[in-house]
């Protein structure tokens, strides 16, 4: 582990040899973190998590399960800016997969599944137990999950500032149709992540 | 030069004597910091930043982090930012990408406020405003003096003309044309910004002309070839309006309506493997 001198380490947490950890960082104890994982300047994980391999944690990212909780995040994840993922004290785990990339300001909710592959434009959120299924994408300033969980199918698309009226079966697009003021949701052929 | 003593400050950075850095701060070892610049705290500036004079940039801004961009491959691109801008809580500002040109280039004078984000390649003027949490999009340009609202998403490669006034929450999917007001999901043009062209010391008759020029393009039917000719009988008294149609002539240039969506790499030929997806969806 390179730790930076200013970064605060718990002896309790476990980290692997090549781990990279800059300044002012915050690792509590319970903490896995896999090799070939990078944490930039500010960035906190406290709680039990278990980090895999090769994510890549931007300045100000937080992964927090402070009280109770538990969080499990996979491979190659980018996590941007001030993204953050948060741990339900009282539900099922908050599990990401692998290789999605949260762009700034992503948070991802309490108990929320995320599968592998996805991309989450900036500010996008997802609620309390929310899935999302692989290779979706979701676009800047997207809400799900507001009012209870819902879930964004295989490979579909939610264009940015869309709101989400119900949940989004596989291989869909959610946009806004101009005419009408509402979301519309048409099938999706592809071109997506 | 005042650098707080918790202040993580990397060997090679160049800070001007007369620059503050604040407690928590982590600046990388390709940064320059101009004179009078003041960092708040816990602000991160990385990679190869040029920071100008007199900027003020609050807690928590992340800038020069890498593009969100699938191409990108840890090259050496930069960020440079001017001189008397305000940049507010939590900003990001990424730098830029070797096929957009490698540099993010931020103007002086312009009020960023707070969560903004701007994305790899952008170029931003002068004398702009971008409200809390507006969200720009890679290869975004900002001409001088225009006004972006709060939550504005703005496609990649769109340009916002100069002194044009975007509402909140909207959506840009295509280039603004100057002095014009923009509102809504569909970013449809809904009028001239005529407050932001009088603050400004507009006369009088240009701003009718603008509001002229609007009507024929947006409101009187005529397809849009016809509309500009309509608007270049006017364009010899009006410098005006001989920029609208200049800067409408230039969009129709690029794809969907956006000039700069010719930065975009060409298609690759039938044998190459297909292109790597769209990454800016920030």
């Amino acid at each position: 582990m390179k730790a930076h001198a200013s970064a605060v380490v718990d002896p309790g947490a476990s980290v692997a040899e090549d781990v990279e950890i800059g300044p002012f960082c915050i690792v509590g104890a319970g903490v896995r973190i896999g090799s070939g994982c990078r944490l930039a300047a500010h960035v906190m994980i406290q709680g039990s998590v278990v980090v895999g391999r090769n994510n890549v944690f931007h300045p100000q990212s937080k992964i927090g399960a402070y009280e109770g909780g538990r969080i499990e995040i996979g491979d190659a994840n980018v996590f941007r800016e001030y993204s953050h993922v948060d741990a339900s004290k009282t539900g099922r785990e908050t599990r990401v997969g692998s290789r999605n990339r949260f762009g700034v300001c992503v948070a991802v909710g309490p108990g929320c599944v995320v599968g592998n592959d996805i991309h989450l434009g900036g500010y996008a959120m997802l609620g309390d137990g929310c899935v999302v299924e692989d290779e979706a994408r979701i676009e800047a300033q997207v809400v799900i999950g507001n009012e209870g969980p819902q879930r964004v199918g295989r490979g579909s698309r939610v264009r940015s500032m869309v709101p989400l009226t119900e949940d989004v079966p596989p291989s869909r697009i959610m946009d806004w149709d101009p005419a009408t003021g509402l979301p519309v949701m048409q099938e999706f052929e592809g071109g997506g992540a | 030069m005042a650098i707080h003593p918790s202040a993580v400050v990397e060997a090679g950075a160049r800070i001007h004597a007369s620059a503050e850095i604040g407690p928590f701060c982590v600046i990388g070892p390709k940064v320059t910091i101009g004179p009078g610049t003041k960092l708040m705290q816990g602000v991160t500036v990385t990679g190869r930043t040029a920071i100008g004079a007199r900027n003020l940039i609050h807690p928590l801004c992340v800038i020069g982090g890498d593009p969100q961009d699938l191409s990108f491959k840890g090259e050496d691109t930069t960020t440079s930012i001017g001189d008397e801008n305000v940049i507010r809580e939590s900003v990001t500002i990424n730098k830029g990408t070797i096929k957009g040109g490698g540099q993010t280039v931020i103007g002086n004078r312009n009020l960023i406020m707070a969560i903004v984000h701007i994305a790899h390649d952008c170029m931003i003027e002068d004398n702009t405003i971008l409200a809390n949490a507006a969200l720009l999009a890679g290869h975004v340009r900002v001409e001088a003096f225009a006004i972006i609202s709060g939550w504005v998403v703005v496609h990649h490669f769109a340009t916002i003309g100069q002194y044009s006034f975007i509402g909140g929450a909207s959506r840009v999917g295509k280039d603004v044309p100057p002095y014009m007001l923009l509102q809504g999901m569909g970013g449809e043009i809904r009028g001239i910004n005529s407050v932001g062209l009088q603050r400004r010391g507009f006369k009088p008759e240009a701003i009718n002309a603008l509001r002229e020029a609007y009507r024929i393009l947006y409101r009187s039917g005529l397809p849009k070839p016809e509309a500009l000719s309509e608007l270049e009988k006017m364009d010899g008294q009006y410098p005006e309006i001989k920029t609208v149609v200049e800067f409408l002539r230039a969009a129709d240039t690029g794809h969907m309506g956006r000039r700069r969506d010719v930065r975009r790499k060409p298609p690759a030929a039938a044998s190459a493997p297909p292109p790597e997806p769209d990454e800016d969806i920030e």
